[in-house]
């Protein structure tokens, strides 16, 4: 068994263990989704590399250059397109990555503190999509990172102190597009990279990806098991990207106007389920208290009820696939009632003029929710004879779909002046 | 021999924690300082708007470089509002037809003194200080002031 190996083998093997168990490596385990994050962010860095030759992070030349890349470099359009696409789907493939290891309770001893390690993850991805999102300086940058930042004014007490070490200043201007160039292709990075070398040790450290218990457990050589799997999905990921970029151009509209905007303006499209909320909530509700809840139960839902578990088993028990599915319909159903509550039937500040509006339209829908919401969850435990571990399954799965659905309904069904349309 | 050692030990990181909070309090400084600096560059300048004589009473006039809209009452009081809406930062613009400033991204809206007509702005436009010197009007563009809600104190007369 002593061969020697390849200079190849032994760079697949810095990664790999040489032996892997064969359950591990069945495509539906993963499908492959941190494997593709990986890829995609490897693709970002070489076509971000790229770009920054030509990209000049200054309000007068930013434009400019963009077009520039577009227009006159070889293949400049194409490299900007697939930083775009893999952008975005680095996003979605991250956020899929997050339901595939809930879904399996991969978030439990030993994996439990990597799950935090893989939201500070998701938090870097994002944040690495918003700061490129100001860059090419159009109108659609320039007036989706005013309302972003103006949301942070929102946060009580160090919000507007926050929102103008953001921008560098009052408004976006060119102090704004240093900080968020800077960030974009230095300092956020670095930070992802340092985090991702300790994510996928404490996957190495855990023995693997997640496996049933009952599974296949025969160990069997990474190569060319695991590696042909990854190959092919690197490669069709590759090919889907090409095609993307080829076909569909990342958009540019005009050059940004700081005196005028255009009609709607909308956040990034992963924010928007925050402005849908904003749109309904007092902003001091819809910025801040809602994330930072669903923030601390999603960093903190695994430490504090330590329920039973069946490592590597799709929603857990049969019970469990149904919850997800009542939770995943009740709240599609539940949402979208709620938007059109709000849009034309609730109006609480004018019901109560009285109170501020932070009560009148924050807490008071926050409390009625909320209580709607517990007792909905109690009436679902009780009827399903739920356990703990299922109905974090109904918890979860009922915020991710409330999430999809405000987002939805913010890039599609919001037109001009932010009203309700049916296609937007 | 453990206590010293525990000592010792308990020494060096209450050192090295001391140190790093140094590197970190420096880095803060040397950041806000930059953007202070940057941003401070005017303090307090006023810039030469108009000729009082020009602009009618009852008129609204936009500045849009300069980011506000220069209000005009029917007695000849001045008001410089912020082309800001107070909402999310959108740029408001002058809807004639109704005599309000409109938000084109959330629809709110506000009369001509900058007060919230229709929500979901929470507070009325902020303004900028003005003062009127040799028949100029001078605007303070260094700073907004926010203000809950109008009166007549706000308005500046030539």
């Amino acid at each position: 068994m002593k061969s020697r190996k390849s200079f190849f083998h032994t760079l697949v093997l810095l990664i790999h263990p040489e032996k892997i168990r064969s359950s591990s490596i069945v495509f539906k385990r993963t499908f492959g989704l941190g494997g593709m994050a990986l890829l995609l962010f490897i693709l970002q860095g070489i076509t971000g590399i790229l770009l920054r030759f030509v990209y000049e992070p200054t309000p007068a030349g930013a434009y400019n250059s963009i077009q520039f890349i577009r227009e006159d470099v070889l293949f400049g359009d194409l490299i900007r397109n697939i930083h775009h696409w893999s952008g975005m789907l680095i996003v979605v493939v991250v956020f899929l990555h997050l339901l595939r290891v809930f879904y399996t309770q991969a978030y439990y001893p030993p994996r439990r503190f990597n799950w935090i390690i893989g939201i500070l993850l998701l938090i870097l991805v994002i944040l690495l999509n918003f700061t490129g999102y100001l860059l090419p300086w159009d109108q659609l940058s320039y007036w989706a990172v005013t309302v972003s930042t103006n949301m942070l004014e929102y946060v009580p007490f160090i919000g507007e102190w926050l929102k103008q070490a953001i921008r560098g200043g009052e408004e976006v201007s060119g102090p704004t597009l240093l900080i968020f160039y800077n960030l974009h292709t230095g300092v956020l990075p670095l930070l992802l990279m340092a985090l991702l070398v300790y994510h996928f040790w404490k996957v190495r450290k855990a023995g693997g990806v997640i496996i049933p218990r009952d599974g296949d457990n025969t160990f069997v050589p990474a190569i060319p098991g695991l590696l042909e799997r990854e190959v092919a999905v690197g490669l069709t990921l590759i090919a889907f990207i090409l095609f993307l970029s080829i076909f569909v151009g990342a958009p540019l509209l005009d050059r940004a106007d700081p005196s005028f905007s255009p009609n709607p303006v909308k956040a990034p499209w992963y924010f928007s389920g925050i402005q849908e909320l904003l749109l309904h909530f007092h902003p001091t509700v819809a910025v801040f208290v809602i994330p930072c809840m669903a923030g601390i139960w999603l960093f903190s839902f695994a430490y504090l009820s330590p329920g039973s578990r069946q490592p590597g088993v799709w929603f857990y028990t049969q019970k469990g696939k149904k919850l997800v599915m009542v939770a995943a319909i009740s709240s599609f159903v539940i949402t979208s009632a709620g938007i059109l509550l709000g849009e034309y039937l609730i109006n609480l500040q004018a019901w109560l003029p009285g109170l501020p509006e932070l009560i009148s339209n924050g807490l008071i829908p926050l409390v009625l929710w909320g209580g709607f919401l517990f007792m909905f969850g109690l009436v679902i435990k009780k009827r399903f004879r739920a356990t703990r571990t299922e109905m974090q399954l109904w918890i979860f799965t009922f915020l991710i779909m409330a999430y999809l659905v405000l987002m939805f309904t913010g890039i599609f069904f919001r037109g001009p002046a932010m009203a309700l349309v049916l296609n937007y | 021999m453990m206590p010293r050692r525990k000592f010792i030990k308990a020494l060096w990181v209450a050192i090295i924690s001391i140190s790093l909070l140094e590197v970190a309090s420096v880095v803060i400084a040397y950041l806000s300082s930059g953007g202070k600096k940057r941003n401070n560059i005017k303090s307090a300048e006023f810039k030469v708007l108009a000729r009082a004589e020009d602009v009618a009473n009852g008129s609204v006039t936009a500045f849009r470089s300069d980011r506000l809209y220069l209000v005009r009452m029917d007695d000849g009081g001045l008001l410089a509002l912020s082309l800001h809406c107070t909402h999310l930062g959108c740029a408001i613009t002058w809807n004639k037809d109704k005599d309000q400033f409109d938000c084109p991204c959330h629809a709110s809206s506000f009369n001509m003194t900058g007060e919230v007509l229709s929500p979901p702005a929470p507070r009325t436009l902020d303004i900028y200080t003005l003062k009127i010197e040799g028949g100029l009007i001078k605007a303070d563009l260094s700073k907004v002031t926010k203000r809950s809600n109008f009166n007549k104190s706000q308005l500046v007369y030539a």
